[in-house]
């Protein structure tokens, strides 16, 4: 496998992991899902679906969080630095 | 004998034990120093730090030895590490002079496409590859290797043909690399794919580990049904089973290490948090004490 087929491969799973469309295509028709990323069909075997579905809700979760974090990322170093600079 | 003795008594004197600094820990933190031998930082949320948000870093990294720790290269990747990101850590570790900086063995995004967390990659040698060219690369831009981090996997990755001890200690064989071990991703991911999750500490290259992580987690039960799995959240505290891994470690690997306890959210009183220092110290001190009499028997 050379590495355009690697980045191929990686390209596949990161779509599986964000799009809950991805996967449903994979488990109902893993020939067009190879087909529309360049794999062939018999690389899709044997995936491990049911951790897919666990690490693609923990990735969303993930993003989610990110997302509606109360405290941005700046007011949380001016926290810091308030509490190291008048504490 | 003596000398042997005396080889492992000082790395068990040389073992640092601290926590990841987080906002919301930073007020007890400042009361609780004396009882924190190391802190780590998330290296991404300074890259964009102000000249004084650094210079209180760097004051913080006078007062204790202090890690950076990257998340968002993605180096275990057929794609390349964004010269951008590190160039960011080069002047990061320029300004603050870390003790050591790490990053994941984990790819985040693919091309355009962000996953937004860390993502075991494929375990294959085509990956091995990809990664050790981002780990030169990161090398050559920032002057010196990460420790490279171990990652927490709810899913078997797809098109893998190695397992994941295998794959490890290829990447840090032909790396060259040191390696921070996360005890609860290992004891995950051997809990989720049914190995023995001391078995599989054996099998990773101890003699390259130079840090460690200690969080929790939970099981996990997803709607569409199927056995739960442990993730790996640091919403937690560590369970036993990782101080008993932390205690095989310290009697298996004799050079000093740092540990660094993780939580990212319910947080608890720092009493508390200063309780699993105390533990994790008394299990390294078990791990140290064991090694003693092997020590005796190879003098």
């Amino acid at each position: 496998v050379n590495r355009h087929e690697s980045r191929k491969r990686e390209l596949a799973l990161a779509r599986l992991y964000c799009d809950a469309a991805a996967r449903r295509e994979l488990r109902a028709h893993p020939e067009r899902f190879a087909a529309r990323h360049g794999l062939e069909e018999h690389e899709l075997r044997g995936f491990d679906l049911e951790g897919l579905e666990h690490a693609a809700a923990s990735f969303a979760a993930k993003r989610r969080q990110r997302h509606a974090s109360p405290m941005s990322r700046l007011a949380r170093i001016r926290h810091f630095l308030h509490r190291i600079l008048h504490p | 004998v003596a000398a042997a003795e005396d080889a492992v008594a000082a790395a068990a004197e040389r073992d640092r034990i601290g926590l990841a600094w987080r906002p919301e820990l930073a007020a007890g933190l400042h009361e609780a120093m004396a009882f924190v031998d190391a802190l780590e930082v998330i290296a991404d949320n300074w890259f964009h730090a102000s000249s004084r948000e650094l210079s209180a870093l760097a004051a913080l990294g006078a007062e204790r030895p202090l890690l950076l720790h990257g998340v968002g290269m993605g180096l275990a990747s057929a794609f390349p590490v964004a010269r951008g990101r590190a160039e960011a850590m080069a002047r990061l570790v320029e300004r603050v002079r870390p003790a050591a900086w790490s990053e994941h063995l984990a790819f985040v995004r693919a091309g355009d496409l962000e996953i937004g967390h860390l993502a075991a990659p494929p375990r294959s040698a085509e990956t091995i590859e990809g990664t050790l060219e981002n780990l030169e690369r990161v090398r050559r831009v920032v002057g010196s290797p990460p420790w490279l981090e171990n990652v927490a996997t709810l899913v078997d990755p797809p098109f893998s043909s190695l397992t994941e001890t295998a794959w490890t200690a290829r990447v840090f064989r032909d790396g060259d690399a040191d390696m921070l071990l996360d005890l609860h991703n290992l004891y995950a991911n051997a809990l989720n794919f049914r190995t023995d999750p001391f078995a599989m500490l054996r099998e990773m290259p101890l003699e390259r580990v130079r840090g460690v992580h200690l969080s929790g987690g939970r099981w996990t039960d997803h709607e569409s049904g199927g056995r739960p799995r442990l993730l790996d959240d640091h919403l937690h505290d560590p369970p036993d089973a990782v101080y008993d891994l932390l205690t095989a470690l310290a009697r298996d690997a004799p050079q000093p290490l740092f540990v660094i306890i993780e939580r990212d959210g319910c947080y608890p009183a720092m009493d508390s948090l200063l309780l699993q220092i105390g533990r994790a110290r008394a299990a390294l001190a078990t791990g140290r004490a064991a090694r003693q009499p092997d020590v005796r028997q190879a003098a």
